[in-house]
Protein backbone atom coordinates (compact mmCIF):
# COMPACT_ATOMS: atom_id res chain seq x y z
CA UNK A 1 0.00 0.00 0.00
CA UNK A 2 1.33 3.56 -0.73
CA UNK A 3 1.49 6.62 1.27
CA UNK A 4 -1.16 7.84 -1.25
CA UNK A 5 -3.91 4.77 -0.27
CA UNK A 6 -2.96 5.62 3.17
CA UNK A 7 -3.86 9.04 3.05
CA UNK A 8 -7.19 8.11 1.21
CA UNK A 9 -8.18 5.60 3.78
CA UNK A 10 -7.57 8.39 6.25
CA UNK A 11 -9.95 10.82 4.16
CA UNK A 12 -12.56 8.21 4.07
CA UNK A 13 -12.61 7.46 8.01
CA UNK A 14 -12.67 11.15 8.50
CA UNK A 15 -15.61 11.35 6.26
CA UNK A 16 -17.06 8.82 8.71
CA UNK A 17 -16.51 10.51 11.54
CA UNK A 18 -17.82 13.52 10.37
CA UNK A 19 -21.13 12.20 9.10
CA UNK A 20 -21.42 10.53 12.17
CA UNK A 21 -20.84 13.40 14.34
CA UNK A 22 -23.24 15.62 12.22
CA UNK A 23 -25.83 14.51 9.87
CA UNK A 24 -26.57 10.92 11.09
CA UNK A 25 -27.40 12.39 14.82
CA UNK A 26 -29.66 15.07 13.72
CA UNK A 27 -31.67 12.53 10.97
CA UNK A 28 -32.01 9.79 14.09
CA UNK A 29 -32.85 12.56 16.51
CA UNK A 30 -35.06 13.76 13.77
CA UNK A 31 -36.74 10.66 13.08
CA UNK A 32 -40.30 9.45 14.16
CA UNK A 33 -39.74 5.73 13.90
CA UNK A 34 -37.80 5.45 17.14
CA UNK A 35 -40.63 6.09 19.43
CA UNK A 36 -42.00 2.91 17.93
CA UNK A 37 -39.70 0.65 18.95
CA UNK A 38 -36.94 2.60 21.14
CA UNK A 39 -34.71 -0.72 21.70
CA UNK A 40 -33.66 -0.84 18.12
CA UNK A 41 -33.69 2.87 18.40
CA UNK A 42 -31.11 2.93 21.20
CA UNK A 43 -28.33 -0.04 19.64
CA UNK A 44 -28.56 2.59 16.49
CA UNK A 45 -27.53 5.04 18.45
CA UNK A 46 -24.63 2.96 20.32
CA UNK A 47 -23.49 1.55 17.10
CA UNK A 48 -23.31 5.83 15.53
CA UNK A 49 -21.50 6.65 18.66
CA UNK A 50 -19.12 3.98 18.76
CA UNK A 51 -18.42 3.63 15.19
CA UNK A 52 -18.25 7.69 15.01
CA UNK A 53 -15.10 7.15 18.01
CA UNK A 54 -13.43 4.45 16.42
CA UNK A 55 -13.40 6.07 12.88
CA UNK A 56 -12.20 9.32 14.39
CA UNK A 57 -9.30 8.29 15.60
CA UNK A 58 -8.44 5.38 12.94
CA UNK A 59 -8.28 8.37 10.89
CA UNK A 60 -5.51 10.35 13.14
CA UNK A 61 -3.85 6.91 13.44
CA UNK A 62 -3.81 5.79 9.68
CA UNK A 63 -2.66 9.55 8.70
CA UNK A 64 0.25 9.18 11.39
CA UNK A 65 1.35 6.00 9.26
CA UNK A 66 0.98 7.12 6.00
CA UNK A 67 4.62 9.05 6.53
CA UNK A 68 6.43 4.97 6.43
CA UNK A 69 4.62 4.18 3.15
CA UNK A 70 3.24 0.74 3.49
CA UNK A 71 1.14 -1.05 5.04
CA UNK A 72 -1.20 -0.03 8.48
CA UNK A 73 -0.24 -2.40 10.32
CA UNK A 74 3.68 -2.45 9.77
CA UNK A 75 3.39 1.32 9.55
CA UNK A 76 2.28 1.59 13.16
CA UNK A 77 5.34 -1.02 13.97
CA UNK A 78 7.65 1.31 12.57
CA UNK A 79 5.77 4.45 13.56
CA UNK A 80 6.65 3.43 17.58
CA UNK A 81 10.28 2.60 16.13
CA UNK A 82 10.91 6.25 14.15
CA UNK A 83 8.88 8.90 15.47
CA UNK A 84 11.27 11.67 13.96
CA UNK A 85 10.70 10.55 10.31
CA UNK A 86 7.26 10.36 10.30
CA UNK A 87 6.72 13.52 7.74
CA UNK A 88 4.70 16.25 8.10
CA UNK A 89 1.23 14.42 7.27
CA UNK A 90 2.58 11.37 10.12
CA UNK A 91 2.74 14.33 12.30
CA UNK A 92 -0.28 15.91 12.00
CA UNK A 93 -1.66 12.27 12.11
CA UNK A 94 0.07 11.84 15.58
CA UNK A 95 -1.19 15.12 16.66
CA UNK A 96 -4.62 14.41 15.86
CA UNK A 97 -4.86 11.21 16.96
CA UNK A 98 -3.40 12.11 20.61
CA UNK A 99 -5.25 15.46 21.15
CA UNK A 100 -8.87 13.83 20.06
CA UNK A 101 -8.13 10.27 21.81
CA UNK A 102 -6.89 11.56 24.71
CA UNK A 103 -9.24 14.23 25.19
CA UNK A 104 -12.43 11.99 24.27
CA UNK A 105 -11.09 8.80 27.09
CA UNK A 106 -10.30 12.03 29.68
CA UNK A 107 -13.37 13.49 29.38
CA UNK A 108 -15.52 10.08 29.07
CA UNK A 109 -13.29 9.16 32.58
CA UNK A 110 -13.75 11.74 34.46
CA UNK A 111 -17.73 11.90 33.29
CA UNK A 112 -18.01 8.16 34.38
CA UNK A 113 -15.87 8.91 37.48
CA UNK A 114 -17.95 11.73 39.07
CA UNK A 115 -21.57 10.15 38.36
CA UNK A 116 -20.02 7.00 40.04
CA UNK A 117 -19.29 9.41 43.01
CA UNK A 118 -22.05 10.95 43.15
CA UNK A 119 -23.81 7.81 43.47
CA UNK A 120 -22.12 6.46 45.70
CA UNK A 121 -22.14 9.33 48.02
CA UNK A 122 -25.94 9.67 47.39
CA UNK A 123 -26.60 5.45 48.24
CA UNK A 124 -24.40 6.05 51.66
CA UNK A 125 -26.81 9.43 52.48
CA UNK A 126 -29.57 7.31 51.86
CA UNK A 127 -28.88 4.27 54.19
CA UNK A 128 -29.26 7.02 57.07
CA UNK A 129 -32.84 7.83 56.41
CA UNK A 130 -34.32 4.85 54.13
CA UNK A 131 -35.84 2.01 55.62
CA UNK A 132 -36.31 -1.50 53.70
CA UNK A 133 -39.82 -1.59 51.78
CA UNK A 134 -41.36 -3.38 52.12
CA UNK A 135 -40.51 -4.05 55.60
CA UNK A 136 -39.44 -7.63 56.33
CA UNK A 137 -42.38 -9.63 57.72
CA UNK A 138 -42.60 -10.32 61.10
CA UNK A 139 -42.84 -14.20 62.89
CA UNK A 140 -46.08 -15.66 61.67
CA UNK A 141 -47.44 -12.15 59.25
CA UNK A 142 -48.28 -13.39 56.31
CA UNK A 143 -49.57 -10.45 54.41
CA UNK A 144 -46.48 -8.03 53.32
CA UNK A 145 -47.03 -4.42 53.24
CA UNK A 146 -45.91 -2.29 49.83
CA UNK A 147 -46.60 -2.78 46.23
CA UNK A 148 -47.54 -6.28 45.08
CA UNK A 149 -45.80 -8.26 43.53
CA UNK A 150 -45.99 -8.61 40.13
CA UNK A 151 -42.82 -10.64 40.09
CA UNK A 152 -39.88 -11.71 42.60
CA UNK A 153 -37.77 -8.42 43.06
CA UNK A 154 -34.05 -8.52 43.80
CA UNK A 155 -34.06 -8.60 48.07
CA UNK A 156 -32.86 -4.76 49.49
CA UNK A 157 -33.20 -3.23 46.57
CA UNK A 158 -36.27 -0.77 47.39
CA UNK A 159 -35.99 1.99 49.84
CA UNK A 160 -38.55 3.91 51.20
CA UNK A 161 -37.78 7.47 52.71
CA UNK A 162 -39.65 9.60 55.06
CA UNK A 163 -40.62 12.59 53.22
CA UNK A 164 -43.66 14.09 52.04
CA UNK A 165 -43.04 15.38 48.49
CA UNK A 166 -43.67 12.69 46.32
CA UNK A 167 -40.16 11.36 44.89
CA UNK A 168 -39.57 7.90 43.00
CA UNK A 169 -36.25 7.42 41.55
CA UNK A 170 -33.97 4.89 40.71
CA UNK A 171 -29.96 4.85 42.10
CA UNK A 172 -28.72 2.84 39.30
CA UNK A 173 -25.37 0.64 39.51
CA UNK A 174 -23.91 -2.96 40.82
CA UNK A 175 -26.49 -2.44 43.72
CA UNK A 176 -29.37 -0.39 42.26
CA UNK A 177 -31.65 1.40 44.67
CA UNK A 178 -35.18 2.46 43.60
CA UNK A 179 -35.98 5.13 46.44
CA UNK A 180 -39.50 5.58 47.06
CA UNK A 181 -40.84 8.42 49.21
CA UNK A 182 -43.83 8.11 51.86
CA UNK A 183 -45.50 11.07 49.96
CA UNK A 184 -45.29 8.89 46.29
CA UNK A 185 -46.86 6.13 48.53
CA UNK A 186 -49.79 7.82 49.85
CA UNK A 187 -50.80 10.26 46.60
CA UNK A 188 -50.11 6.99 44.55
CA UNK A 189 -52.89 4.22 43.67
CA UNK A 190 -51.70 0.88 44.18
CA UNK A 191 -51.82 0.27 40.72
CA UNK A 192 -49.94 3.51 40.09
CA UNK A 193 -47.36 2.95 42.54
CA UNK A 194 -47.00 -0.89 40.60
CA UNK A 195 -46.25 0.60 37.24
CA UNK A 196 -43.87 3.46 38.92
CA UNK A 197 -41.73 1.12 40.16
CA UNK A 198 -41.71 -1.72 37.30
CA UNK A 199 -40.60 1.33 35.39
CA UNK A 200 -37.71 2.07 37.81
CA UNK A 201 -37.01 -1.74 37.82
CA UNK A 202 -36.52 -1.73 33.95
CA UNK A 203 -34.00 0.79 34.51
CA UNK A 204 -32.27 -0.83 36.98
CA UNK A 205 -32.20 -4.01 35.31
CA UNK A 206 -30.93 -3.08 31.61
CA UNK A 207 -28.77 -0.55 33.02
CA UNK A 208 -29.72 2.62 31.00
CA UNK A 209 -27.11 4.25 32.83
CA UNK A 210 -24.67 2.42 30.86
CA UNK A 211 -26.59 3.02 27.71
CA UNK A 212 -26.90 7.35 28.34
CA UNK A 213 -23.13 7.48 30.24
CA UNK A 214 -21.50 7.51 26.82
CA UNK A 215 -23.40 10.42 25.46
CA UNK A 216 -23.15 12.87 28.42
CA UNK A 217 -19.95 12.25 28.46
CA UNK A 218 -20.11 13.26 24.40
CA UNK A 219 -21.63 15.96 25.36
CA UNK A 220 -19.17 17.29 28.04
CA UNK A 221 -16.55 16.84 25.35
CA UNK A 222 -18.50 18.55 22.30
CA UNK A 223 -20.34 21.29 24.01
CA UNK A 224 -20.29 23.50 20.61
CA UNK A 225 -21.56 20.45 18.78
CA UNK A 226 -25.03 20.81 18.61
CA UNK A 227 -25.24 16.51 17.32
CA UNK A 228 -23.95 16.21 20.98
CA UNK A 229 -26.86 17.73 22.91
CA UNK A 230 -29.48 16.09 20.27
CA UNK A 231 -27.78 13.20 20.90
CA UNK A 232 -27.93 13.15 24.94
CA UNK A 233 -31.78 14.53 24.69
CA UNK A 234 -33.08 11.09 22.02
CA UNK A 235 -31.07 8.44 24.40
CA UNK A 236 -32.38 9.60 27.36
CA UNK A 237 -36.10 10.00 26.26
CA UNK A 238 -35.65 6.81 24.53
CA UNK A 239 -34.18 5.28 27.67
CA UNK A 240 -37.73 6.15 29.24
CA UNK A 241 -39.74 4.89 26.87
CA UNK A 242 -37.87 1.51 27.08
CA UNK A 243 -38.98 1.71 30.76
CA UNK A 244 -42.37 2.62 29.80
CA UNK A 245 -42.99 -0.25 27.62
CA UNK A 246 -41.34 -2.87 30.67
CA UNK A 247 -43.83 -0.79 32.75
CA UNK A 248 -46.53 -1.27 30.55
CA UNK A 249 -46.33 -5.00 29.68
CA UNK A 250 -46.35 -5.87 33.59
CA UNK A 251 -49.05 -3.22 34.88
CA UNK A 252 -50.92 -2.14 31.63
CA UNK A 253 -50.44 1.45 30.77
CA UNK A 254 -53.32 2.91 32.01
CA UNK A 255 -51.69 3.08 35.75
CA UNK A 256 -48.34 4.47 34.41
CA UNK A 257 -50.06 6.86 32.16
CA UNK A 258 -51.82 8.84 35.65
CA UNK A 259 -48.79 8.01 37.25
CA UNK A 260 -47.08 10.59 35.21
CA UNK A 261 -49.27 13.23 34.67
CA UNK A 262 -49.49 12.80 38.59
CA UNK A 263 -45.96 12.50 39.54
CA UNK A 264 -44.43 13.78 35.69
CA UNK A 265 -41.87 16.91 37.27
CA UNK A 266 -39.39 14.59 36.32
CA UNK A 267 -36.64 16.73 38.20
CA UNK A 268 -36.91 20.13 39.35
CA UNK A 269 -35.35 22.11 36.68
CA UNK A 270 -34.17 25.94 37.46
CA UNK A 271 -34.21 27.36 33.87
CA UNK A 272 -37.42 27.62 32.18
CA UNK A 273 -36.52 25.81 28.90
CA UNK A 274 -35.43 23.09 31.21
CA UNK A 275 -39.08 23.13 32.34
CA UNK A 276 -40.32 23.51 28.61
CA UNK A 277 -38.04 20.63 27.82
CA UNK A 278 -38.97 18.20 30.32
CA UNK A 279 -42.76 19.43 30.26
CA UNK A 280 -42.54 18.29 25.96
CA UNK A 281 -40.75 15.17 26.70
CA UNK A 282 -43.13 14.12 29.02
CA UNK A 283 -46.38 15.30 27.02
CA UNK A 284 -44.81 12.86 24.03
CA UNK A 285 -44.71 9.92 26.57
CA UNK A 286 -47.74 10.74 28.27
CA UNK A 287 -49.54 10.48 24.47
CA UNK A 288 -47.33 7.76 23.51
CA UNK A 289 -49.03 5.58 26.16
CA UNK A 290 -52.50 6.90 24.72
CA UNK A 291 -51.88 5.73 21.80
CA UNK A 292 -49.08 2.91 21.61
CA UNK A 293 -47.84 3.13 18.45
CA UNK A 294 -47.57 0.17 16.26
CA UNK A 295 -44.08 -1.15 16.88
CA UNK A 296 -41.81 -1.89 13.95
CA UNK A 297 -42.57 -5.40 12.06
CA UNK A 298 -40.00 -7.95 13.20
CA UNK A 299 -37.67 -7.44 9.42
CA UNK A 300 -37.15 -3.69 10.12
CA UNK A 301 -36.03 -4.71 13.76
CA UNK A 302 -33.70 -7.38 12.68
CA UNK A 303 -32.43 -4.87 9.89
CA UNK A 304 -31.71 -1.91 12.34
CA UNK A 305 -29.63 -4.64 14.58
CA UNK A 306 -27.94 -5.78 11.02
CA UNK A 307 -27.17 -2.03 10.51
CA UNK A 308 -26.11 -0.97 13.73
CA UNK A 309 -23.42 -4.32 13.64
CA UNK A 310 -22.45 -3.12 10.63
CA UNK A 311 -21.85 0.40 11.26
CA UNK A 312 -19.88 -0.56 14.35
CA UNK A 313 -17.46 -2.87 12.40
CA UNK A 314 -17.21 -0.32 9.21
CA UNK A 315 -14.46 1.48 10.60
CA UNK A 316 -11.92 -1.66 12.03
CA UNK A 317 -12.88 -3.31 8.70
CA UNK A 318 -11.79 -0.04 6.68
CA UNK A 319 -8.49 0.08 8.62
CA UNK A 320 -7.98 -4.10 7.75
CA UNK A 321 -8.23 -3.17 4.12
CA UNK A 322 -6.29 -0.43 4.12
CA UNK B 1 -24.57 -2.74 54.44
CA UNK B 2 -21.46 -2.99 57.06
CA UNK B 3 -21.60 -4.08 60.94
CA UNK B 4 -19.96 0.09 61.35
CA UNK B 5 -22.77 1.14 58.81
CA UNK B 6 -25.48 0.09 60.73
CA UNK B 7 -24.10 1.40 63.86
CA UNK B 8 -23.45 4.74 62.38
CA UNK B 9 -26.93 5.11 61.29
CA UNK B 10 -28.25 3.87 64.90
CA UNK B 11 -26.28 6.12 66.49
CA UNK B 12 -27.44 9.14 64.24
CA UNK B 13 -31.03 7.81 65.03
CA UNK B 14 -30.80 7.79 68.57
CA UNK B 15 -29.04 11.73 68.54
CA UNK B 16 -31.82 12.69 65.90
CA UNK B 17 -34.27 12.29 68.56
CA UNK B 18 -32.32 14.20 71.00
CA UNK B 19 -31.64 17.61 70.37
CA UNK B 20 -29.85 18.32 73.96
CA UNK B 21 -27.02 15.63 72.62
CA UNK B 22 -25.54 12.91 75.13
CA UNK B 23 -22.51 11.73 76.01
CA UNK B 24 -20.78 8.57 74.38
CA UNK B 25 -22.04 6.92 77.54
CA UNK B 26 -25.13 7.94 77.48
CA UNK B 27 -25.35 7.14 74.01
CA UNK B 28 -24.06 3.20 74.77
CA UNK B 29 -27.09 2.76 77.30
CA UNK B 30 -29.57 4.57 74.46
CA UNK B 31 -28.93 2.02 71.87
CA UNK B 32 -31.48 -0.84 71.81
CA UNK B 33 -29.24 -3.14 69.92
CA UNK B 34 -26.06 -5.03 71.18
CA UNK B 35 -24.36 -2.23 72.78
CA UNK B 36 -20.55 -1.57 71.66
CA UNK B 37 -17.83 -0.80 73.86
CA UNK B 38 -16.27 2.62 74.25
CA UNK B 39 -13.64 2.96 71.68
CA UNK B 40 -16.07 1.44 69.07
CA UNK B 41 -18.44 4.19 69.96
CA UNK B 42 -16.11 6.88 69.84
CA UNK B 43 -14.62 5.58 66.49
CA UNK B 44 -17.93 5.87 65.36
CA UNK B 45 -18.86 9.23 66.81
CA UNK B 46 -15.59 10.37 64.88
CA UNK B 47 -16.28 8.94 61.61
CA UNK B 48 -20.10 10.92 62.03
CA UNK B 49 -18.35 13.94 63.07
CA UNK B 50 -15.72 13.72 59.97
CA UNK B 51 -19.00 13.50 57.48
CA UNK B 52 -20.45 16.83 59.27
CA UNK B 53 -23.31 14.52 60.92
CA UNK B 54 -22.35 15.19 64.13
CA UNK B 55 -20.45 17.79 66.59
CA UNK B 56 -18.90 18.06 69.88
CA UNK B 57 -20.25 20.41 72.86
CA UNK B 58 -18.46 21.78 75.48
CA UNK B 59 -15.36 21.84 76.91
CA UNK B 60 -15.61 19.69 79.78
CA UNK B 61 -15.41 16.56 79.68
CA UNK B 62 -17.39 14.03 79.10
CA UNK B 63 -18.33 15.72 75.89
CA UNK B 64 -21.63 15.94 75.11
CA UNK B 65 -22.35 15.20 71.04
CA UNK B 66 -25.15 16.52 69.16
CA UNK B 67 -26.07 15.69 65.26
CA UNK B 68 -25.61 19.05 63.37
CA UNK B 69 -28.77 19.10 61.13
CA UNK B 70 -32.38 17.43 61.63
CA UNK B 71 -33.54 14.69 60.64
CA UNK B 72 -36.11 16.11 58.34
CA UNK B 73 -33.68 18.85 56.62
CA UNK B 74 -31.12 15.92 56.39
CA UNK B 75 -33.66 14.15 54.27
CA UNK B 76 -34.87 16.32 52.12
CA UNK B 77 -30.94 17.63 51.62
CA UNK B 78 -30.68 13.63 50.48
CA UNK B 79 -33.80 14.14 48.04
CA UNK B 80 -32.32 17.71 46.92
CA UNK B 81 -29.33 15.22 45.76
CA UNK B 82 -31.15 13.29 44.20
CA UNK B 83 -33.71 15.62 42.46
CA UNK B 84 -31.20 18.13 41.72
CA UNK B 85 -28.42 16.81 39.67
CA UNK B 86 -29.82 18.08 36.06
CA UNK B 87 -26.62 18.32 34.19
CA UNK B 88 -25.82 14.38 35.80
CA UNK B 89 -28.58 12.54 34.49
CA UNK B 90 -27.14 9.33 34.57
CA UNK B 91 -26.62 9.49 37.84
CA UNK B 92 -29.76 9.15 38.86
CA UNK B 93 -32.29 7.72 36.58
CA UNK B 94 -36.04 8.94 36.01
CA UNK B 95 -37.11 11.28 38.87
CA UNK B 96 -40.83 11.09 39.42
CA UNK B 97 -41.65 14.35 41.80
CA UNK B 98 -45.19 15.98 42.04
CA UNK B 99 -47.88 17.38 43.80
CA UNK B 100 -45.77 19.72 45.86
CA UNK B 101 -47.27 22.94 46.63
CA UNK B 102 -46.29 26.42 45.28
CA UNK B 103 -44.64 26.54 48.82
CA UNK B 104 -43.13 23.74 48.83
CA UNK B 105 -41.53 24.15 45.73
CA UNK B 106 -40.26 27.54 46.21
CA UNK B 107 -38.51 26.52 49.38
CA UNK B 108 -36.85 23.05 47.69
CA UNK B 109 -35.78 26.09 44.68
CA UNK B 110 -34.73 28.44 46.85
CA UNK B 111 -32.17 25.83 48.93
CA UNK B 112 -31.31 23.99 45.41
CA UNK B 113 -29.78 27.45 44.01
CA UNK B 114 -28.19 28.01 47.68
CA UNK B 115 -26.40 24.75 47.19
CA UNK B 116 -25.16 25.62 43.60
CA UNK B 117 -24.21 29.21 45.21
CA UNK B 118 -22.53 27.34 47.71
CA UNK B 119 -20.61 24.50 45.22
CA UNK B 120 -19.87 27.39 42.20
Amino acid sequence: MTADGLRAGAAALAVLAVVLAVPVPAALARARWPTRSPGPALACWQAVGLAGGLSLVGAGLTLAVSGQGRSWAGGLAALAGRLPGVGAAGWAGVLFTGTAGLWLAAVTMASAGRVITARHAHRARLEFVAGSWPAPPAPGEEERAGPTRTHARPAGVLRLVDYPVPVAYCLPGLRPRIVVSRGAVTVLSRAELAAVLAHEEAHARGRHDVLIQPFAAWRQAFPFLPAAGQALRSVELLAEMLADDAACRACGPAPLRSALQRLGGEHLALRPQDTRAINDELARRVSRLSEPPRPLPRTAVTMLYLAAATLILLPPTLLVLI
Amino acid sequence: MTERGHLEQAVLRVLWGRPGGLTARELIDALEERQPGMTTILTVLNRLARKGLVTREGQLRPRRYVATTRREDYIAQVMLDALGQAPDRAAVLSRFLGSISEADTHHVRRALRRRRANDG
